[in-house]
Formats: C-alpha cells, structure tokens, sequence
C-alpha cells in the first residue's frame, strides 16, 4: 500500500480492499456509500485499517462488526479546531475505537455501541 | 470540507449570523455588552464582540439573550418569566444555533456543547456558573454545564449533549445558554466548544 494514501481501507468477504474515494460535493460520505455496498451486495468488512498522519492503526481482524468516523470540535473564543479520524472494533456492545490526526497523534476510546450505531456496519 | 460555526439571530432581518470571527459576550445589558454583570446574577445581554468584550458586532438587532431564572424557567430578552419549553422558546428565541456544515452528506452522533477554561477542553471554566439548553428534544428543564469549581468542560454529565443527526450537509442545534459569574473580575479562563462525530 502507498504510504502516503491517506484515508480508510477495508478489506471485503470477496477479497477485494476497498479505499477510502474522493468526497464529492452533495453526495454520501465514502463510508456511507460502503455501508450501502456491504448491504446491497451482501458482503462484510474482514479488516480495516486507517492511515493517516503517517500512521496505520488495524482493526481486530474479523470483528463482528466495524466503525469509521470523523471527530471535529470547535471553540468560541479561542477558535481553536481539532479534527480526528477514526477506525474501530465491536467487540459484544462496545466499541474500540482508534482516533489519529493529521500529526500522527493517536487517542483511544471505548464507546457503548449505540452511540456509535449509526456509524457502524451492523446499522 | 467540514465546518463548525456558531451562529447568533442578531442584524439586520434579524438573522442566523456566524460569529466568524467575534466571540460570545454575556453582559447586564439587552444593549451595552460593556455592562458588568454582578456576582451571582445571571446576564440581561448576550452579544456578539470583536474582542473580550471588544466592540458590538450584533447590528441592527442584538443577539436573543435567555436568562436563567431557576431550573425550569427563563427570561426571553427582559421580559417576565416562562416555564422552559420548546413552546415558549421558540427556535429563532435561542441563544446560539450551532451549524455544522460538510460538501458531503454525513450523519451526526455524540454532538454536544460545553464550556471549558479555554486551554484543555476537560477543564471547567473558572469563577462562572453556566447552564444551557437544548431546544427541540422536548426537555423542560436547564442543565448546569458549568458550576466554576468541579462541573464543567467536555465531561459526561457536565456538557449539553446535543441530539443525533441523519445523514445531511446541513445539520443544526438551537441552544439557549446563561452564565453568571461567582466573584469579582474578568473571566479569563472561560469559552466554550462544541465537538461531533460524523460519517
């Protein structure tokens, strides 16, 4: 895989590895464009990875199931913006999550999975 | 490209207006954000500043000011009290509505609003007590997201979490917030933020 690729990949149940695309102006995200392949092709994600900032981090290979989101914040005063992007596992009804930035930077969470739900492949 | 703005019903019309590059200013006053507030008051104004507080920047009209009164009333703009509603406070009413916009269609999760010390978005805002309210999930009741000393910052149960959005470019918040400060002086240590999850 380039390196320099920055964005998800997904491996599929077909074999094929799907890359994060181009984000295009008025339509679904990349990811909810996947989500709705996985369910009108019948297929599931057996590994995903995230490279960003010149790190990957890999999801638990063959997880029930998995999530892909963005996390943005933004402050009034200071106007300070943060942006990370993360991959993570479902394991029972939680969900790991590994968040990294455009520096590298990593953050680690767990989450219930409905707060995540609408970001995941079992939705 | 995503972007998180914070707008205020204020100008000419009036309108929802981003704050760009003005800040929030709670004051005494429906009209001077250089009004003081006193100690353990809740604020009159709300303002849009280009400094702290800088100059008005609200225009023809200034920006709707909800004030605290108790836990499940409020004032809209000086006038008598209403019980806190999504009847009585009307969406153009609030206080803020937060826009988060993206070129692509996304869904919303884990939005919410929180007011911090300005440097580490866990860190409570220091000397004011702050309450806020989300408009539109049928809540009746303020919630404290900052009380000066231990409540407060981007922490479960100390913020406003914000309701989940489906998949849009536009997505929207409308929010009243009330702060009152607990001692004498500037409040330096004090902003708020918002943070979201989208896909």
């Amino acid at each position: 895989m380039d390196e320099t690729f920055t964005g998800w990949l997904a491996s599929l149940s077909n074999g094929e590895t799907v890359l994060e695309g181009e984000w295009i102006e008025g339509e679904s995200s990349p990811w909810r464009k996947l989500l709705k392949r996985l369910k009108d092709d019948n297929l599931t994600i057996t590994q995903l990875r995230l490279q960003r900032g010149g790190v990957t981090v890999v999801c638990i290979p063959k997880s029930i199931g998995y999530v892909q989101a963005s996390e943005e914040t933004f402050t009034v005063f200071s106007k300070k913006r943060t942006y990370y992007q993360g991959v993570g596992s479902i394991l029972n009804d939680l969900v790991f999550m590994n968040w990294v930035n455009d520096y590298g930077e990593i953050k680690q969470a767990v989450y219930s999975l409905d707060k995540m739900y609408l970001h995941s492949t079992l939705q | 490209m995503a972007t998180i703005t914070f707008e205020g019903y204020m100008g000419a019309g009036p309108a929802w207006t981003d704050l760009a590059a003005n800040t929030l200013v709670f004051s005494s006053s429906l009209t001077d954000l250089t009004a003081a507030i006193t100690v353990s008051a809740y604020q009159d104004g709300t303002h849009a500043g280009n400094g702290d507080p800088g100059t008005d920047q609200c225009g023809a009209n200034h920006m709707n000011n909800v004030k605290y009164l108790t836990g499940s009333t409020f004032s809209f703009n000086g006038a008598g009290s209403e019980a806190l509603n999504d009847t009585n406070l009307t969406a153009n009413e609030c206080s803020l509505r937060l826009h988060f916009n993206h070129s692509s269609s996304v869904a919303v999760t884990g939005a919410r609003f929180y007011a911090f010390d300005g440097s580490v978005v866990t860190n409570v805002a220091t000397g004011v007590t702050v309450y806020g309210f989300e408009r539109g999930e049928a809540a009746t009741a303020w919630v404290q997201i900052n009380n000066g000393t231990t409540v407060g910052g981007d922490n479960t149960s100390e913020r406003l979490d914000l309701q989940d959005s489906g998949a849009a470019t536009d997505h929207y918040w409308y929010v009243a917030v009330s702060a009152s400060p607990n001692s004498v002086g500037a409040k330096d240590a004090f902003d708020f933020g918002m943070a979201l999850t989208y896909s």
